[in-house]
């Protein structure tokens, strides 16, 4: 009678079993005479064939091999430097396109938000040189504005417009017109405390000031729009703080060093 | 082989170089006459890897081991010397040696003979696998590399054959049936 498990040894040995069927096989070796008998002569004819297939006779070939390297070796020398130069060029090829595919990347992205950002502003055509907010209509605000050194300023006009109109949402869709204008800004109602961290950091003016002294800014002045206007999330939050006049003005005083709203320059009057 | 002496390979040291002869060559050797079963050709098709292997060494790539490296190369110049002399569909379980006569060989037909037939039987590319798996060691994975076959087809082949050869060399040896 032939054992059920016979079929499988080879395939136990060959490695060509699942953990579980392997276990059940080298138990059942342990147990049945037959298989075990058999387990043993394949591995015994494994051996012939290894022993065999490997007890060639042959006469070494080394000294030829060798004669015809040493005429090779200065061919194969060359080549090999020119294969590591080669790699080499490959690896820089490599880095400057990706470099350049970076930049070129990085450039369309920055002319499309900048296109973006001209499309928004000149669809609305609501930009202006125009500067709506005088002295005088700040100064209820607590705010004083004097002109500023141009040379202090690293935002642009344009900058500081995209940066407010990001911080403040939709409101610029609802605004009848926009301006910036760059001045140097001392609040008297705002502490250092109410700037973010974040702001404070980031202007070194504004950092060795402690408050909002002299300190260059871009006033974005959104022109018929108050802070309580539906969909100004942003200042909504805090519903005593919206600024309403006469005539409606939001404005948004961005950091003209480091780009930051002071948003949180906040008392009654600015967000 | 020691990374150090890799490296010097790499830049064509030709002492390193004859270290791995001195250790490949019978490997090599036995390899390519396992396969092509004659001595002479053996013989040239030996040198001629190691030739190759000396003028690609830089192509090399030092991160692997080198012995599947050395024996694709010695597979492919093998099989290439097969098809380009049309050897490959002749049927060698009836070779002889240079040398022999027919009587002698059948008189001569003891285990060594018995095995050498069984495996020329099979066609080179089994022939290799079944050398590859039995002899070198190599996984599944690179034995594919080696031959530029997908792993799974390398593994049907390796097993059938493999149930053939045992099976046939049991009722040589043992009389045992699987």
């Amino acid at each position: 009678m032939i054992c059920e498990y016979e079929k499988y040894i080879l395939d136990f040995i060959d490695g060509n079993l699942n953990e579980k069927k392997a276990k059940e096989i080298m138990k059942h070796l342990n147990d049945c005479v037959e298989c075990s008998a058999k387990f043993e002569n394949i591995k015994s004819i494994d051996a012939i064939i290894k022993n065999e297939l490997t007890n060639v006779s042959y006469t070494s070939s080394k000294d030829k091999i060798m004669d015809i390297v040493m005429q090779r070796s200065s061919k194969v020398t060359k080549l090999s430097r020119l294969y590591n130069l080669r790699k080499c060029a490959y690896a820089v090829a490599i880095i400057i396109f990706i470099v350049v595919s970076i930049h070129f990347v990085s450039t369309l992205l920055y002319n499309a938000n900048l296109i973006s950002h001209s499309a928004n502003n000149s669809d609305l055509n609501k930009t202006s040189d125009k500067q709506f907010l005088d002295a005088e209509t700040l100064k209820p605000l607590g705010i004083t504005i004097k002109d500023g050194p141009p040379a202090s300023c690293k935002i642009s006009k344009q900058d500081a417009i995209s940066i407010a109109n990001d911080f403040t949402g939709d409101l610029y869709k609802m605004s009848e017109g926009i301006s910036a204008q760059y001045n140097l800004c001392t609040d008297n109602g705002i502490t250092i405390n109410a700037i973010s961290k974040d702001a404070i950091d980031a202007d070194p003016i504004l950092k060795s000031k402690q408050k909002i002294e002299d300190i260059p800014v871009w006033i974005v002045s959104y022109q018929g729009v108050s802070a309580s206007v539906k969909g100004y999330s942003m200042l909504s939050k805090s519903t005593n703080s919206s600024i309403t006049t006469q005539n409606k003005f939001t404005i948004v005083i961005v950091d003209a060093i480091s780009g930051k709203v002071l948003e949180r320059a906040s008392s009654s009057k600015i967000y | 082989m020691h990374d150090e002496v890799k490296l010097r390979l790499l830049k064509g040291d030709i002492v390193s170089f004859e270290y791995l002869v001195t250790f490949y060559e019978k490997k090599i050797y036995c390899f390519i006459y396992n396969i092509v079963h004659n001595r002479s050709i053996a013989e040239d098709l030996t040198q001629d890897v190691f030739v190759k292997i000396y003028e690609n060494i830089y192509k090399y790539n030092s991160e692997y081991p080198i012995e599947p490296w050395m024996f694709k190369i010695c597979y492919n110049l093998t099989l290439n010397y097969l098809k380009k002399n049309k050897l490959e569909a002749i049927k060698l379980q009836n070779y002889v040696e240079p040398g022999d006569k027919f009587e002698e060989y059948i008189t001569k037909c003891e285990t060594r003979e018995i095995i050498l037939k069984e495996i020329r039987s099979f066609k080179p590319d089994i022939r290799a696998i079944l050398q590859l798996r039995i002899i070198e060691d190599f996984s599944f994975e690179q034995i594919a590399e080696i031959l530029n076959k997908s792993t799974a087809s390398i593994k049907l082949k390796f097993y059938r054959s493999r149930k053939v050869l045992i099976k046939n060399l049991s009722e040589y040896f043992n009389e045992v049936k699987l």
